[in-house]
C-alpha cells in the first residue's frame, strides 16, 4: 500500500522499499475535457547539489535534454495532450548511478506558454505525483496536488533526496509565480 | 472589503469575502445575443436534476434557491442564489454562457460579478483573447468544499455548444445513459430546440431562401405568444375542390405552403409538413420540407374535385396522428401537439360528420386553425367554419377561423398572428387537462 502524501510531508524510499535501486517518477494529471487553446504540460528535472544549484546545465533534464550526462536520469518524453494510459509523463531514475554530489533531484511542472495562451495550473484537474519501484511497478508514494492549483504556470511538484544514507521523497506542490524561465534560472541553469 | 479580482483559475473560498449565504451573480456574456444560464451539478459534475438548470425557459428553481432573469439571447443576466437552502445534492452551480453561432474567441470584455446585500465580492473579466471557437463556456463556479463554498474562475468551454456542454454534465441530452438509473423526478429533457433550429436555419439558407424572411416573422410571433421554444407536428390540409384551381395555379397555394413550412421549421425539429388534400376524397399527399418546397404544389399534379367533405380529411388527419379516429369521451395524452393549417374556400357537403369529429377530436392534443380564402361571390359560405370555431359540447376550444380575400395579399406578420390566434391559449387549456405535458 503506496503512502500518500499531503504537502510538506516527507517518506523514505529506502525504508519503504529496502534493496530499492532505480525508480520512476510519474506525473500525471486529468486530460482537459474542454476545448479552445491546448494545454501543453511539459515536466522537467533539476539535478542539484548541495547549494541547490545545476552543477552544469546538462543536470537540467527537460523536452530538449531528455537524459542526464551520466544517464542516471532519463526522461521519458513529452506527452502534449495529458492523454494516454496512466502517468503523463515519467522520468526513470537509477538511484546507485546518481552522482554523489548530486544532493536533490527536483521534479516540476510548466504549462508551456501558459502566460501567453492565458492558462495555469488554476485549470489543471487533479494533478498528482508519485513514485514507483521501476522494478515490479509497485507504487511506494503518492502526492495529489488537488486543490493547489493556483493561477501559477510553473509548479515544482516534489524531490527525491539524499538524507542520511537514504533516499527520501518529499511532496512539495510549490507554485512558482514568475514562470518557466525565471524557475529554471533559479536553479543555475544559463537560461 | 475590497473586491477579489479573479484571474482564470484561480479560486477563493467564499467565507473570505462574506459570510451572507444570498449571493447574487450578474454575468455579461461579452458577446451579442448569448444565452445566459446556470448548472446545478452534483459532486461528480453531473446534471442529475433538470430543475436546477436555470436559463430562459426555467427561470427558477424547484424552491426558488436559484432564480434568474436569463430570456432568449439575453447575451447578460442576473442571478440570485440562496446557498443555504440548496439541497445538498446540488454541490456545483456553473455559470455558463452559450451562443448559437458566434465564438466566443470573437467576444468583447464580459464580466461574471458576484455581490452579496448589494456590496460587490469578486469580479472575473474575461474576453475573447481567452477563447478560439467555443460556443458555450464555463465562466466561473461556485461549489461545496470542506463544508463551505468556494468560487472559481473557470473561463473554459467547448465548441461544441450548449449541446457539448450538457454532454460533459451528463444531462438528458447525452447520448450516453448514465451508469445507474438515478432518482431523477420525472422532468421533461432538457430543451436543445434552439440547437436544432440552428442547424435548421442553416439549411433553410441554402436550400430554401426565400424563408428566411418568412422564418423570422413566425419567430416573432411565436415569442409574443411564449412559444418560442414550442415543438409541434404541422399538418397542411388543402382543399382541391375545383373553385380551388385559380389559387393553385396563382400561386397562391405554393406561398400559403411556404408560410406553413416557415412556422414548421420554428415548431419542428425536423422541418417536415405532412400534407393532405381533400374534396369529395380525402387524401395524404405525403410530406413537404426545406429541400423539397420549391415547386412543391406543381409537383402535386392536383386533380380537383367536384365535391367537399371536411369530415372525411379530419378523421384521416387523426388516424394518421393518433392511429384511430374514434368516439371520444377522455382525453388522450401525447407528448407533442398537432398543429393543423385547414385551407378552404368553401362550405362541405358533410356537416354533421365533421362537426363530430370536431368534438372527438376536441380530447385530443390536436388544433384546428381554419383558413377560408374568400372568392368572389363566395362570402356567405364561411358560415358553416365560424359556427365550427363556436361549436358548442367541445371539451377544449380546439379551433380557430380566419379568412383572407383572394388573391392573399397580407402580410407575413398578419398572417402569422392569425395563424397562432387561440392557439396558446389552447396550449395552455391542454397542458392543463393533461393532454400535454407541462410546460417544460
Amino acid at each position: 500500500m503506496a503512502v500518500s502524501l499531503v504537502k510538506g510531508g516527507n517518506v523514505s524510499l529506502t525504508k519503504t522499499a529496502p534493496g530499492l535501486k532505480k525508480i520512476t517518477l510519474g506525473l500525471g494529471w486529468d486530460p482537459r475535457r474542454t476545448d479552445g487553446k491546448p494545454f501543453d504540460l511539459d515536466a522537467m528535472v533539476f539535478m542539484v547539489n548541495d547549494q541547490g544549484r545545476v552543477r552544469s546545465d546538462a543536470d537540467f533534464i527537460f523536452f530538449n535534454n531528455k537524459q542526464s550526462a551520466d544517464g542516471s536520469v532519463v526522461h521519458g518524453g513529452d506527452n502534449t495532450t495529458g492523454q494516454g494510459e496512466g502517468d503523463d509523463e515519467t522520468v526513470l531514475i537509477d538511484l546507485d548511478k546518481v552522482p554523489a554530489d548530486v544532493q536533490r533531484i527536483i521534479t516540476a511542472v510548466v504549462i508551456y506558454e501558459g502566460p501567453e495562451r492565458g492558462q495555469n495550473f488554476g485549470m489543471v484537474d487533479r494533478a498528482y505525483a508519485r513514485v514507483l519501484n521501476a522494478e515490479g511497478g509497485a507504487e511506494l508514494v503518492r502526492f495529489d496536488l488537488t486543490e493547489d492549483g493556483g493561477t501559477v504556470t510553473a509548479m515544482i511538484f516534489a524531490e527525491v533526496y539524499r538524507n542520511a544514507g537514504e533516499w527520501k521523497f518529499k511532496a512539495i506542490g510549490q507554485g512558482y509565480d514568475a514562470g518557466f524561465a525565471a524557475l529554471v534560472r533559479s536553479y543555475g541553469v544559463n537560461a | 472589503m475590497t473586491t477579489a479580482a479573479l484571474t482564470r483559475g484561480e479560486r477563493r473560498p467564499l467565507s473570505d469575502l462574506t459570510h451572507q449565504t444570498t449571493v447574487e451573480v450578474s454575468l455579461d456574456s461579452g458577446l451579442d445575443g448569448a444565452d445566459v444560464s446556470v448548472f446545478g451539478l452534483d459532486a461528480e459534475r453531473r446534471l442529475r436534476d433538470d430543475r436546477y438548470f436555470q436559463f430562459f425557459n426555467q427561470p427558477e428553481s424547484p424552491s426558488s434557491e436559484v432564480t434568474t432573469t436569463s430570456t432568449p439571447n439575453c447575451t447578460r443576466a442576473d442571478f440570485r442564489v440562496d446557498l443555504a437552502r440548496l439541497p445538498q445534492e446540488v454541490a456545483r452551480l456553473v455559470f455558463v454562457v452559450t451562443h448559437d453561432t458566434g465564438p466566443f474567441g470573437a467576444a468583447r470584455a464580459g464580466t461574471w460579478v458576484l455581490r452579496a446585500g448589494g456590496q460587490e465580492l469578486a469580479r472575473y473579466t474575461f474576453d475573447g483573447r481567452d477563447f478560439q471557437a467555443e460556443q458555450a463556456v464555463m465562466i466561473a463556479e461556485l461549489y461545496r468544499h470542506g463544508g463551505g463554498w468556494r468560487l472559481q474562475a473557470v473561463g473554459q468551454g467547448f465548441n461544441g455548444g450548449l449541446q457539448a456542454l450538457l454532454e460533459y454534465f451528463g444531462g438528458e441530452a447525452s447520448q450516453e445513459a448514465p451508469a445507474s438509473p438515478a432518482p431523477t423526478p420525472a422532468v421533461p429533457p432538457v430543451s436543445l430546440k434552439k440547437q436544432a433550429q440552428v442547424r435548421l436555419d442553416k439549411r433553410i439558407e441554402q436550400d430554401a431562401p426565400q424563408l428566411v424572411n418568412l422564418v423570422k416573422a413566425a419567430t416573432v410571433s411565436l415569442e409574443k405568444r411564449g412559444l418560442g421554444e414550442h415543438t409541434a407536428r404541422v399538418a397542411l390540409a388543402l382543399d382541391i375542390s375545383g373553385s380551388m384551381t385559380d389559387e393553385y395555379r396563382s400561386g397562391a397555394v405554393q406561398a400559403l405552403v411556404e408560410r406553413a413550412l416557415a412556422l414548421a421549421t420554428r415548431f419542428d425539429d425536423d422541418g417536415v409538413i405532412d400534407v393532405f388534400t381533400f374534396g369529395q376524397g380525402a387524401y395524404h399527399a405525403g410530406t413537404v420540407d426545406i429541400g423539397s418546397l420549391t415547386g412543391y404544389v406543381n409537383r402535386m399534379r392536383v386533380r380537383f374535385e367536384g365535391g367537399t367533405n371536411y369530415g372525411k380529411v379530419m378523421a384521416l388527419i387523426r388516424r394518421h396522428y393518433f392511429g384511430d379516429a374514434p368516439s371520444r369521451s377522455r382525453a388522450l395524452s401525447q407528448p407533442t401537439p398537432v398543429y393543423v393549417m385547414f385551407v378552404t374556400d368553401g362550405a362541405t357537403q358533410d356537416r354533421a360528420v365533421t362537426e363530430q369529429q370536431m368534438r372527438d377530436s376536441a380530447f385530443e392534443p390536436i388544433f384546428w386553425k381554419l383558413m377560408g380564402i374568400e372568392q368572389g361571390g363566395y362570402g356567405s359560405e364561411f358560415q358553416f367554419l365560424e359556427r365550427l370555431d363556436d361549436l358548442k359540447g367541445r371539451f377544449l376550444d380546439n379551433a380557430d377561423f380566419f379568412k383572407v380575400r383572394a388573391p392573399i395579399k397580407i402580410t407575413d406578420a398578419e398572417l402569422y398572428e392569425l395563424l397562432l390566434h387561440e392557439y396558446d391559449v389552447w396550449i395552455t387549456q391542454a397542458r392543463a387537462k393533461g393532454m400535454l405535458p407541462p410546460q417544460g
